[in-house]
Order: C-alpha cells, then structure tokens, then sequence
C-alpha cells in the first residue's frame, strides 16, 4: 500500500484539531501533543493503515514530518 | 485451544456501585477536557466514599443476588473474590465476606488478584473447580475502588476510573447440554504496563517513606510510587493486537453469537476492536457502559451487561472478554438466555 503523506497530514489535522497543520510543525510548540494525542496517532495508524506505531518513538518525535515517516515505516 | 465446559450455567448478576460519582467535565483545571472525554467516551463514574472498600460494594451485591434468586446459603460450596484492592494485604477479602454474608465454613473461599480480566479469568476458575469438585452452586464476585489508587494530579488516568462491585451466581447443572467455550492468553513481560510499584514492608518493592512523593513524568503525567502507574500506549498496543485475534479464534465455530462484551477500557479501545472485528460477526452487538460508569475494572462486563439490559434475557450466545493487568486477556463464549440480570443496586 502506497501512503501519501498528505493523506497522513490531513489525519494528523483533525486529530490535533488544527487545520493548517504542517510538516515542519515542532511537536513541542502543539500543547495537545498529549497522552491523549498518542493513543489517537496509534489509533489511526492501526485502522487506517494497518500499522502497528510504538508509543515511545511516537514521543519522541520533533515534527509532524517525523509522525508521518513512522506511520509509513 | 479453546476449552469446553459442560452444565455450568450462569444463573444472575447483580452490581452495586457508589451513590456518588464525579462528572468529568467539571474537572476544571485541565487544558483540554472536552477533547479528552470525547476520546475516552468518559462522562461520569460512580465514586467510592474514601471510607469504604471494595468489600462494601461486592458485600450489598452479594446479599441482593441471593436474596433475588431465592438461594439458600447452605447451598452455597464456592466464593471466588477477584479485585486487584482488597480490603487487605493479607487476609483475602473472600473470608471478610464468607463471615459477613454467613456462608457455611465448608465453602472454598479465595480471591484471585487480577483486575480488567478480571470477571473472564473468573468465570474460568470457578467454573473449572465446580466441575472438577462436583460443586453446585457458587459465587463469583468482583469489584474494586481503582479510583483510590489514582493520583489526582494524573491527567489522563484520573478521568478513566469508576469503582463498582459485581456478583455472578454460577450453577453446575448435571445433565444441562450449555457449555461455555473458553481461550486466554497472558504475556507477564508487560507487568509494568499497569502496576502499584510499591506494597507493605515485605521484598524488594517494600514501602518506604519516598515512595508517597509524585513525580513528573515524560508527558507531565504526575504520580507517586503508591499510585497506580499506566503506559497507555503499551496496553493500547497489546489490546488492539490481540483481543480481536482471541474473539475471532474463540467465536470462528460457534454459530448465533448475538452480543460481544468487552472490558470497557475507554472508547477508542472499545471502537478500534469493533472495528476489527466487524467483518468477522457483522450483526453482533457490542454494548458499552463507558459513559456513565468508566472503566471499572473487574467489574466493566457485568456493570456493561446490567446497565444495559436490567430485567431482560439476552438470547443467543454472547462473548465476553476481559483485557488488561498482566499483561492478561480471557474470553469466555456463554449463553446467557436463562441468566437473570439485575438492575443496578447503589451503596
């Protein structure tokens, strides 16, 4: 399966309830980047594309970028 | 391999909560709580008085049951008690209650120490030893005050927990053709995934006076060695893996399964295994009790299947399945068409 990572954006924006979320957005600066928020980027890695993310590496990742290169590892 | 037992049928459940509860939206100093609550699916838990225990809540379900079903307390040969807070360290809180509620003293009484998977692992142990030593009634009791083990200061964790005990009256009937089918699954490398790290003055995890202050964690999570320490993502991750396996494993033989109970974590668990699942029993039901109740541990299935169906029969075959501390899953697949269900007792 291909992913686009616009696709994975665009999730990633209703989840952080942000519309013009970007790639190059520090995690550090979105007060939601929660434990709440990780369950919810687990969540959509799961059902929407079927992989399974490590709450740990999730945490630590510095930007929206890195979500997404996860999501798609 | 999924596991078979004959005759034992599962004849009411009772529950008792607290009279009080807490309605999370008026938890006013955290950032963001509308958002966390729709996400949980947590509106209000019922919520013990400090002074009480979880003896008390699984004590007034008890006496209901019996007193509703019209059993006499001779009959009674089995109390399982199974709460991960128990009155005590030691003695089991099953003997508090076998004296309170003037059981005979030839009933085999213990508790078990296990919490969302609680009632599952429950239902397998009694009804394996009533079997095997030919018993014909029992009581399989459940329950716990989780909210106790919380630090106030945690911010997800203080939104999840309700407290509630249940009572189920199991019957070994001979010459009954229900069986209830069985299969669990344990993985003891997760037991930091949900743990109390610290406990009375004995081992190696013995208390000492550090052990009450909180720290901070990774995600601002504040909470001290005494509390009760959850990795979200690490219990997500193993629910989400393996519980829809283990439904589809158990339920792939099994024809008329109309309901499917899970151990309500919170809402996204609850979605995300339905999800799953839902090519597989494409009409089942998965009802839910996590808006007004939370997560109540031991307890979630027949606070689920109380709150929602009080008074009626549920027909056909249901699955249960219990997820959590352990790391631990159990799922049950029982027919519940002659089971009384009661309505919600309050303490």
């Amino acid at each position: 399966m291909t992913i686009s990572d616009n696709k994975i954006l665009k999730d990633l924006s209703l989840i952080f309830e942000k519309k013009n979320l970007k790639f190059e957005d520090k995690t550090s600066n979105l007060d939601q980047f929660d434990s709440i928020i990780i369950l919810q980027i687990m969540n959509l890695a799961k059902i929407a594309y079927k992989k399974n993310v490590s709450g740990l590496k999730l945490m630590d990742c510095k930007k929206i970028l890195d979500i997404i290169k996860l999501i798609k590892e | 391999m999924i596991k078979k037992f004959k005759g034992i049928e599962i004849a009411g459940i009772s529950c008792c909560i607290p009279k009080k509860k807490i309605i999370n939206k008026n938890i006013s100093d955290y950032k963001n709580i509308k958002r966390i609550i729709k996400v949980i699916g947590i509106e209000n838990r019922p919520i013990a008085d400090p002074n009480s225990s979880t003896s008390d809540l699984v004590l007034k379900s008890a006496n209901h049951i019996i007193k509703k079903l019209n059993w006499k307390l001779n009959d009674i040969e089995v109390l399982i008690f199974v709460t991960q807070t128990p009155d005590y360290l030691t003695p089991a809180t099953s003997g508090i209650l076998q004296d309170k509620l003037k059981l005979k003293k030839s009933t085999l009484v213990f508790d078990i120490n296990l919490g969302c998977s609680g009632y599952t692992h429950g239902l397998i142990a009694i009804s394996s030893l009533m079997k095997n030593l030919k018993l014909k009634k029992g009581l399989l009791a459940v329950g716990d005050v989780t909210s106790q083990l919380v630090n106030k200061n945690d911010k997800v964790s203080n939104l999840l927990f309700g407290d509630a005990g249940s009572v189920t009256a199991i019957k070994n009937v001979s010459g009954s053709n229900k069986t209830m089918y069985c299969d669990y699954y344990s993985d003891g490398s997760g037991f930091e995934d949900i743990i109390v790290p610290v406990h009375s003055l004995a081992g190696k995890n013995k208390f000492n006076k550090n052990d009450i202050n909180s720290k901070i964690d990774k995600k601002q999570n504040i909470r001290s060695n005494l509390n009760i320490n959850l990795n979200g993502p690490n219990i997500f991750n193993f629910a989400i893996n393996n519980v829809p396996r283990i439904i589809k494993k158990i339920s792939q033989n099994i024809k008329n399964i109309k309901y499917c109970i899970l151990h309500q974590a919170n809402q996204m668990i609850q979605d995300n295994i339905e999800a799953q699942l839902i090519n597989i029993k494409k009409k089942v039901i998965y009802p839910s009790s996590l808006k007004k109740f939370g997560n109540t541990s031991s307890a979630s299935i027949p606070i689920t299947i109380c709150s929602n169906y009080p008074n009626k029969k549920l027909s056909g075959n249901s699955i249960l399945c219990g997820f959590g501390v352990g790391l631990s899953i159990s799922a049950i697949v029982v027919n519940l068409e002659k089971t009384k269900i009661f309505k919600i007792i309050k303490l």
